[in-house]
C-alpha cells in the first residue's frame, strides 16, 4: 500500500457488476458505495481503522473492486488531477463531436 | 477475407461459455478479483479509469462490413454508442458492464470476432500493412502469413505465460507501414536470389526503454518461418526477466545480451527443431492465400476522376490512393475531424461506413494502426458518392498524413496508467492548426502523443513526440523530434526540458515555423530539414537560448 500524504481522504472503488467509480457514503447511519463523490464520507486519518474492515468486507463480498483511499483538503477537494477525473467523470462531449 | 474453420468457431463459442462461467464465479465470490484478473485479460477486459474496458480482435487490422455493423450494435446495446480504435488496429469499447461482456463476446462471436490476445503476456494480435495485398509496391501479401502466425500463435501452450506481452508484425512491402522495427518481433516478406521469404528483426519496441529492433536474419524460407519464430519465442521464454516487469521485454534481453549473443542462442535451439513437425507453412499458406485473395476487380482505365467541387477534390487529393487495380482507389478514412478524439467513431458513423463498404468496397474495411479506416477497393466512378456519404457524417477530413492526423492514447481521460491527459492535447493541436490549407504546406508530419511512458500513443516515432508527465501535480509535456515508424526506423530526441499544458501549442507552434524557416524547398519533409539542421535551431527557438 502507498504511503498516505495528507489529514483527510474518501474511500473510493470500483462497482464489481458494472465497473463504474463509486465513493463510501453514509446513509441512515449505514455506509454504501454511491457514485457521487460530494456525498462522500470524509475520514480523517485516525478515522481509516473504523472504515477499512467495513470496505474490506464489501470487497469480499463482491460489491466493489480495488478500495483505496483518496486524498482531499479539509473543505472536502479533491487533491489530485487524477483523482478529479475520476470523480467529475468523462468531459468529453460525445453527442455534440463524434 | 479469413473466414472462420469449424475448429476457429468452436474454440471461439467455448471461450464465450468459459467465460460466462468464470464470470458467474466472480459475481458469486467463489473467484477472488486476484484469481479473475488474469482470466479477465486474458478476454480483452480491462479495468480503466472510468470502467471496464474491453479491447476487441481486429486481426491484422481486417474487417467486415458485417463485422463493422455488429459493432455498432453492440457498442448502442451495452457500451455508450461509440468506440476507439487503436495503435494495434483493435477497438475498445470504453464503458462494458462486466455483467454484460459474455453477451457481447457471444455477439461478437457470431460474426467471427473475439477478445483473444489483446491482452495478457501472450503473443498478441499480429499486425500488419493496411495496403496489404492492394499495392504495387508489395513482394507478397503479409495476411496469410498473419493468420499462419495467429493459427500457431494462439493458445499456444508454450507461450500462455511469457514474461510480459510479444507483438509481431508483419510487412509484405520495403515501404514499412506496420511499423516493424518497434515490435518485439518485425518480419519483412523479401526476395533473395528469385526465393521469396522473411527478413527478421527482433527487440524493438517503445515504452519506458525504447528500442528500434535489430535484424537476427537476412533470410529464412517461408517453410521455416515458424520454426525460427518458435525459436526466438522459446530463448525470450527461457531467458527474460520475470522478476522486474519493467526489464521483461524481449527488448531488453536482446540488448543486455548483445544480438549476435541472443541471436547464437536462437540458432541452437532452431537447430533443434528446425525439421520437426511444425505446421507445414508451405501448403498452409496456399489454402490460406484462397482466403485473402483480392476481389475480381475489372481493370479500367478511368478517365478524369476529379469534379468542379473544390472540396471533394482536396479530399480526392488526400485521402485516395492508387490501387494496383487500375480504376480503382483506396479511400482513407480520417478519424481526425475536429474536436473529436483521434480513432473515435460513433456507432451510427460505423453503420455507415458499413453500407459504404457494403456498397461500394466490397464489403471490406481496413483499420490503420494511425488509427483511420481504409475502404480498400473503391471503383474510381463512385468516389464522389462515397465523399458524399463521408462528408454528410463527418468521416471526409481531408487530412491523411498531415499534422491534425495525430496518433493519440486515450490517456488520463480514460487510462488507469496515465499521467496526463493526451486527447486534448491532440484536440488543440487540430484547433489551432485547423487550416488544412496550413496543413498542407507544412506538408507530411506525424505528431504523436502518448499520456504516460508506456507510449501507446507512440510518441517516441513520432516526427513530433508529446509525452504528458505528472510534474508534482500538473500536467506537464516533454518533447521529442526526429522519430520515426516508417523504414529505417528511429527514436525521438528530447529536446529539452517539458512545457506547461498552457505552454505546449506554443511549443509545437514555434517548431512548426522554425521547420518552416529552415527548410529548403517547399517539398523537404520535417525529418529532412531536421536531419540537416540539428536540434539546435529547434532548441533556441524555444528555450531562447540565443
Amino acid at each position: 500500500m502507498k504511503k498516505l500524504k495528507g489529514d483527510y481522504f474518501i474511500y473510493s472503488a470500483n462497482r464489481l457488476k458494472d465497473g463504474k467509480v463509486v465513493f463510501l457514503c453514509i446513509r441512515e447511519r449505514k455506509t454504501i458505495w454511491n457514485e457521487s463523490s460530494k456525498n462522500a464520507l470524509k475520514i480523517k486519518r485516525n478515522e481509516i481503522e473504523l472504515y477499512e474492515n467495513q470496505v474490506n468486507s464489501d470487497e469480499r463480498n463482491c460489491i466493489i473492486i480495488g478500495p483505496y483511499l483518496v486524498e482531499i483538503k479539509e473543505n472536502g477537494e479533491i487533491i489530485k488531477l487524477r483523482e478529479k477525473i475520476r470523480s467529475n467523470g468523462l468531459n468529453i462531449n460525445y453527442k455534440e463531436n463524434v | 477475407m479469413y473466414k472462420y474453420t469449424e475448429l476457429d468457431k468452436k474454440i471461439v463459442t467455448n471461450r464465450v461459455e468459459q467465460f460466462r462461467d468464470q464470470v458467474n464465479r466472480r459475481i458469486s465470490g467463489e473467484l477472488s478479483e486476484d484469481e479473475f484478473k488474469p482470466l479477465r485479460l486474458m478476454n480483452g477486459l480491462y479495468l480503466q479509469l472510468h470502467a471496464y474496458m474491453l479491447r476487441v480482435a481486429i486481426p491484422y487490422g481486417e474487417l467486415s462490413s458485417e463485422q463493422m455493423y455488429k459493432l455498432a450494435e453492440i457498442s448502442d446495446k451495452y457500451d455508450r454508442g461509440y468506440g476507439h480504435f487503436t495503435t494495434r488496429q483493435n477497438i475498445q469499447l470504453n464503458w462494458p458492464k462486466l455483467i454484460d461482456v459474455p453477451n457481447i463476446l457471444k455477439e461478437l462471436a457470431e460474426v467471427e470476432m473475439h477478445a483473444i490476445q489483446t491482452s495478457g503476456n501472450c503473443i498478441r494480435n499480429i499486425t500488419t500493412d493496411h495496403l496489404a495485398g492492394i499495392t504495387e509496391d508489395e513482394i507478397e501479401d503479409p495476411r496469410p502469413w498473419c493468420e499462419l502466425i495467429r493459427k500457431w500463435s494462439t493458445f499456444h501452450p508454450e507461450f500462455t505465460f511469457l514474461p510480459r506481452k510479444f507483438k509481431i508484425a508483419i510487412t509484405g512491402s520495403l515501404k514499412d507501414r506496420a511499423a516493424i522495427e518497434v515490435h518485439d518481433i518485425g518480419l519483412r516478406i523479401i526476395k533473395l536470389n528469385r526465393e521469396i521469404g522473411f527478413e527478421v528483426f527482433v527487440g524493438g519496441g517503445q515504452g519506458r526503454s525504447p528500442f528500434i529492433a535489430k535484424k537476427i536474419k537476412e533470410f529464412v524460407k517461408k517453410e521455416n518461418i515458424l520454426s525460427y519464430l518458435e525459436a526466438i519465442l522459446r530463448a525470450y521464454n527461457e531467458l527474460g526477466r520475470r522478476d522486474n516487469i519493467y526489464k521483461a521485454r524481449i527488448k531488453i534481453l536482446v540488448n543486455e545480451l548483445g544480438i549476435l549473443s541472443f541471436k547464437k542462442i536462437v540458432e541452437e535451439e532452431w537447430k533443434k527443431i528446425k525439421n520437426k513437425d511444425f505446421i507445414n507453412a508451405k501448403k498452409e499458406i496456399d489454402e490460406l492465400k484462397k482466403a485473402f485473395k483480392i476481389p475480381n476487380l475489372k481493370s479500367n482505365i478511368n478517365k478524369n476522376v476529379s469534379e468542379k467541387n473544390k472540396e471533394f477534390n482536396t479530399w480526392l487529393n488526400q485521402n485516395t490512393q492508387k490501387h494496383k487495380i487500375s480504376g480503382y482507389s483506396i479511400v482513407f478514412i480520417s478519424l481526425k475531424p475536429l474536436k473529436v478524439p483521434p480513432g473515435d467513431i460513433s456507432s451510427d458513423q460505423m453503420k455507415v461506413v458499413s453500407k459504404v463498404a457494403k456498397e461500394f468496397s466490397f464489403s471490406e474495411i481496413r483499420v490503420t494502426h494511425e488509427q483511420n479506416l481504409i475502404l480498400p477497393h473503391v471503383n474510381n466512378d463512385d468516389l464522389s458518392k462515397v465523399w458524399n456519404i463521408l462528408n454528410k457524417i463527418n468521416l471526409a477530413t481531408p487530412n491523411i498524413g498531415l499534422l491534425s492526423d495525430s496518433i493519440c492514447c486515450p490517456g488520463l481521460d480514460y487510462c488507469a496508467l496515465a499521467t496526463a491527459r493526451s486527447i486534448p492535447i491532440a484536440q488543440r493541436v487540430s484547433n489551432y492548426f485547423n487550416s488544412i490549407e496550413k496543413q498542407k504546406i507544412i506538408g507530411e508530419m506525424k505528431i504523436k502523443i502518448s499520456g504516460c511512458i508506456n507510449a501507446c500513443g507512440h510518441h517516441h516515432v513520432g516526427n513530433i513526440g508529446i509525452l504528458g508527465l505528472d510534474r508534482n501535480g500538473e500536467e506537464f509535456y516533454q518533447i521529442t523530434l526526429g522519430g520515426s515508424a516508417k523504414e529505417n526506423s528511429k527514436i525521438g530526441e528530447i529536446i529539452g526540458p517539458s512545457f506547461s499544458s498552457e505552454k505546449i501549442i506554443e511549443a509545437i507552434d514555434t517548431i512548426i515555423k522554425v521547420y518552416l524557416i529552415q527548410r529548403t524547398h517547399k517539398k523537404e519533409t520535417f525529418l529532412e530539414t531536421l536531419e540537416l539542421t540539428g536540434l539546435k535551431p529547434f532548441k533556441d527557438a524555444l528555450y531562447d537560448n540565443h
